[in-house]
């Protein structure tokens, strides 16, 4: 078994909700939000796992964790087999020349007074990696790996001459001049268009097979982890419901929730229109995670032990499980609505 | 000043050029003060009292000094006071302000108290103070100005930070490694002082005229050569020589105004937001075609003939819209699909007249179930309305994309929809508004109880179909709805997209759906268009786009897309950058991305090609069925 890159267990972050002055006065008690409850991951040098949820998941916070932008809470988070929660100074420096991070926005994603090239050129400058020249190289070099090319006409324009496309594989450079064992994407295609988002994908996958980079790829889209990783976690309320290889996830998922999210995708290939399922209720929020398994209010198959009883890790097939009392019935069955 | 990077064009307003000039001469003035060959400004040599004559252009004052001399090297102090006050104030006010926002907490919390408790203090009152305690002198004077506005740069500094501490770009320096100096140094610091700069001119004006008041009062410089000094002595012989005071007020007046008007322009310049708001196009005028026609019945709800519409930007104009023709059937639907920049929410918005106030038609014909609204790109008006007014929300209504923040705060959902009903219905009673309001609700699947909450008091899926409530408030026979669903979680979204689906069937509503998403619009529409750089170039039933597209671009679009049922197949791309359609185009618009692009593609602008009776494909090869891949 490969020794593991990054692993997390029962991972959390709360976050404490400012009371206003008023009720703290009363004896009021600040809210808490547990916007990631207890996750465990496990991601092995060059494989890319993909964490799937909609808004208000804890996905992104999962991301924030990793990258150290912010503190855990809770649990531990072991990096190349060192507890790197709690690092800071320089060992925080070494950590993020190693894990670096690719954001959602393309467009805001750098610095708009900057030129490409410097931009490119920048994560080397802070780690005071070689000379002006030698860094200017390496950023074409960079450069040419994402098909930035000519890199003359890219390298001295700046942010606001290039296309949402563009500007991604920019970002991608700059993630990778530090040759990090691990990027964490956070929705690294959802704000580009169709044509150029099956690019950006293709490119991030050929990159990691060029230089053995690990990837957490963050996305609310069950189409994109398809297209982009090995395995996959679908987080719900800031629990981690279902995890396992991506294409047997997809096609027989094991819990409910992941169930609802795939048939919610549509579909433009058969002109058949799908079945319409229409949960009850609204999406719910991590400011009240309600008690037993999280996601029984929604859940079309919930009955009385749901209400009651967290439902375990059930395993389903080789490295994959699913947090559902009643996953083996699911995975056999689907979700009877 | 390639710090400002000002934007292309930018600069060239009438104020700032003038204001530009005066501040200008005013440099090179006091510059060659030494080499104009003007007597000496202290030598009293000539007649005192001379009025302003061949020799003396601005005459002399009572000790026979040249006044001409006087103001130019009165210029001098007056810019050095300027310069050196406001960038003393202006670092000190960036440094201390920027600290203060990046740190927040309790650090933020002292310090932008410190600088509220400065600016309490008058400028006049520290400067008294100091001149008592050490003594009159320049240096003093612009210590005290320096110290006295200091805050205000602090605090416009602090609000900049404190938004650009959290943009995208400085986390991601922070997350390759970057400390909080180099951050602040390199990333939030220089993009924030455009408004500073901006500020320093007004600031400059200030420290001139505060300067020249402290000489008025005699609490300057007694030595320097001083416009403030100059109309003090001038004051008491205001009445026998006025051009002692009026020149140096009038260099003083021209040399602020012209400052501030510089920070005024500028401020115009680099903030685009108000830019654009000064840009409005004027169009074809109105066209009045009298009394409208009665509704016919048998003609389609919307008719859409070569209808163009162009973006009008200092550098040109973009041909968002550009020929676009289509017929909707009632109760028909249509999905409108391409990339960001194709001009489909453009369409949306020159559909029912409610466009950017830079857009103008420049032809075609629109007309709602036979009534003409638009007719060879000018709207039609009957009397002093447009005609799209009787239509607008009572026939055809819009959900925009931004909808779900369209809702007014203050008042409950309730509340919005009943001004909305009565707003096109007054005469109708409060029974009859609940009753349909309530009725609506059902529809959309909102419990009535959620009719009195605030906007803020409903999730993202709720507004949403609140907004989705208030456009069929009228009963409309067409919606258009551009990307509805689109800020929405996947789950939500499906039941949005199955609401509007539902009710379409049911209410015999026509839809135009306007989305990126390829999946929404297959699902919910019985009609395509696919639109690339202005122009419709594919359309077709829904079931023979996505089973046997005929342009190479919805080819691309289609392989391009992941899917999470069938077999896993590769992805393909297309490669290049879209089409802006502006300026003489040659040749098919597609052309210099597609793969099977021919010479004749590249000369020849492509017609709408006929593959079936309800398929049309703007391209040459279209019908060669050798040329379409299986």
């Amino acid at each position: 078994m490969t020794a593991p890159l990054l692993e997390a267990a029962d991972l959390r972050k709360t976050f404490d909700l400012r009371a206003g002055w008023f009720s703290t006065l009363l004896g009021g008690k600040a809210d808490q939000v547990r916007a990631v409850d207890g996750i465990d991951l496990r991601l092995i040098p060059g494989e890319v796992l993909a964490v799937v949820g909609e808004s208000g998941s804890g996905k992104t916070t999962t991301g924030r964790l990793i990258t150290l932008q912010d503190r855990p809470t809770g649990g531990t988070l072991r990096f190349e087999g060192r507890d790197v929660a709690g690092l800071s100074g320089a060992a925080l420096k070494a950590y993020r020349r190693r894990v670096q991070m690719i954001f959602q926005n393309p467009f805001e994603a750098l610095d708009p007074r900057h030129r490409v090239i410097d931009a490119v050129a920048e994560p080397l400058a802070i780690h005071g990696i070689g000379t002006a020249a030698e860094r200017r190289a390496r950023a074409e070099a960079a450069l040419a790996d994402v098909d930035l090319r000519p890199i003359a006409r890219f390298a001295d324009r700046h942010p606001a001459d290039l296309s949402g496309g563009q500007l991604q594989r920019v970002a991608i450079a700059r993630a990778l001049i530090l040759e990090p064992a691990l990027i964490v994407a956070d929705e690294p295609v959802s704000m580009l268009d169709v044509s150029v988002r099956s690019g950006v994908m293709t490119l991030m996958t050929e990159l990691r097979r060029r230089t053995g980079v690990a990837y957490l790829t963050i996305t609310h889209d069950l189409a994109v982890a398809r297209y982009m990783s090995d395995r996959t976690a679908v987080m719900y309320l800031g629990a981690i419901v279902e995890e396992g290889p991506t294409e047997d996830l997809i096609a027989g998922a094991a819990h409910p929730y992941t169930r609802l999210l795939l048939q919610a995708v549509p579909e433009h290939r058969s002109g058949a229109r799908r079945a319409r399922i229409r949960l009850p209720g609204d999406a719910q929020s991590v400011k009240a995670i309600p008690d037993g398994c999280r996601f029984h209010p929604r859940c079309p198959m919930a009955r009385d032990v749901c209400r009651t009883t967290e439902p375990p890790k059930v395993a389903v097939g080789p490295g994959r499980w699913a947090a559902c009392h009643f996953a083996g019935e699911v995975l056999a069955t689907g979700v009877a609505a | 000043m390639a710090l400002l990077r000002l934007p292309d064009g930018a600069p060239r307003t009438p104020a700032i050029v003038i204001s530009l000039l005066v501040v200008a001469l005013a440099v090179v003035v006091a510059v060659a003060a030494p080499w104009l060959g003007l007597p000496d400004p202290d030598a009293m040599e000539a007649i005192p009292y001379q009025p302003p004559n061949a020799r003396h252009w601005f005459g002399t004052d009572n000790f026979g000094r040249d006044v001409l001399s006087r103001i130019v090297w009165g210029t001098r102090l007056a810019l050095i006071v300027a310069v050196v006050s406001s960038l003393a104030s202006s670092i000190l006010g960036i440094v201390l302000g920027s600290i203060s926002g990046y740190f927040g907490g309790w650090v933020d919390g002292v310090m932008s108290r410190t600088f509220d408790v400065f600016l309490l203090i008058p400028t006049f009152f520290l400067v008294l103070l100091i001149v008592a305690l050490f003594g009159q002198g320049l240096q003093y004077t612009m210590i005290a100005i320096a110290l006295t506005t200091w805050p205000r740069s602090a605090r416009i500094m602090r609000s900049q930070v404190l938004s650009l501490k959290s943009r995208v770009y400085v986390q991601s320096s922070r997350a390759a490694g970057a400390s909080h100096p180099w951050v602040l140094t390199r990333h939030v610091v220089p993009n924030g002082l455009a408004p500073i700069v901006t500020d320093g001119t007004i600031l400059m004006g200030f420290a001139i005229l505060t300067e020249a008041g402290l000489s008025f009062l005699g609490l300057g410089d007694q030595n320097a050569v001083s416009w403030g000094r100059m109309i003090f002595e001038g004051q008491r012989q205001l009445r026998i020589a006025p051009w002692l005071s009026i020149f140096p007020g009038l260099a003083l007046l021209l040399l602020v105004a012209a400052l501030n008007l510089l920070g005024d322009g500028l401020n115009q310049a680099m903030n685009p937001q108000l830019r654009r708001q000064s840009i409005r196009a004027r169009g074809k005028p109105p066209v009045d075609l009298g009394p409208p026609k009665a509704e016919d019945a048998g003609a389609p709800i919307l008719d859409v003939r070569g209808l163009k519409m162009e973006y009008r930007l200092p550098k040109g104009a973009i041909r968002a819209v550009d020929g676009v023709d289509f017929t909707l059937p009632r109760g028909g639907s249509l999905g409108v699909v391409g990339e960001s920049g194709c001009g489909k929410s453009s369409l949306g918005a020159a559909l029912l007249q409610v466009m950017a106030p830079n857009a103008v038609y420049t032809a075609g014909d629109v007309s709602v179930a036979g009534r003409p609204i638009l007719k060879d790109g000018q709207v039609v008006r009957a009397g002093s309305r447009d005609a799209v007014m009787d239509i607008r929300w009572t026939r055809v209504s819009i959900i925009f994309q931004s909808a779900m923040n369209a809702l007014n705060p203050v008042l409950t959902v309730r509340q919005q929809l009943m001004e909305a009903y009565r707003l096109h219905r007054p005469a109708e009673d409060e029974a009859a508004a609940v009753a349909r309001i309530e009725a609506l609700f059902d529809l959309i699947g909102i419990p009535h109880r959620r009719m009195t909450a605030y906007p803020h008091e409903l999730s993202g899926g709720m507004r949403q179909r609140v907004m989705i409530a208030l456009s069929l408030l009228h009963e409309p026979d067409l919606v258009i709805a551009d990307e509805p669903t689109t800020a929405l979680d996947v789950l939500i979204q499906d039941q949005i997209l199955g609401e509007i689906d539902a009710l379409r069937r049911r209410l015999g509503l026509g839809l135009i759906l306007i989305s990126h998403d390829m999946g929404a619009v297959a699902e919910t529409c019985d009609r395509v268009a696919v639109m690339y750089a202005g122009e419709i170039v594919e359309i077709a039933p829904t079931s023979v786009i996505f089973g046997d597209p005929r342009h190479p671009y919805t080819r691309a679009l289609m392989g391009a897309l992941p899917t999470v049922t069938g077999p896993k197949r590769p992805l393909e791309t297309l490669a290049g950058e879209p089409f802006t359609p502006t300026g003489d185009i040659v040749g098919c618009r597609f052309a210099p991305r597609c793969a099977m692009a021919t010479d004749r593609c590249r000369a020849e602008a492509p017609a709408p090609v006929a593959v079936a009776a309800d398929h049309l494909a703007r391209c040459h090869y279209a019908r060669d069925d050798a040329r379409i891949p299986a």
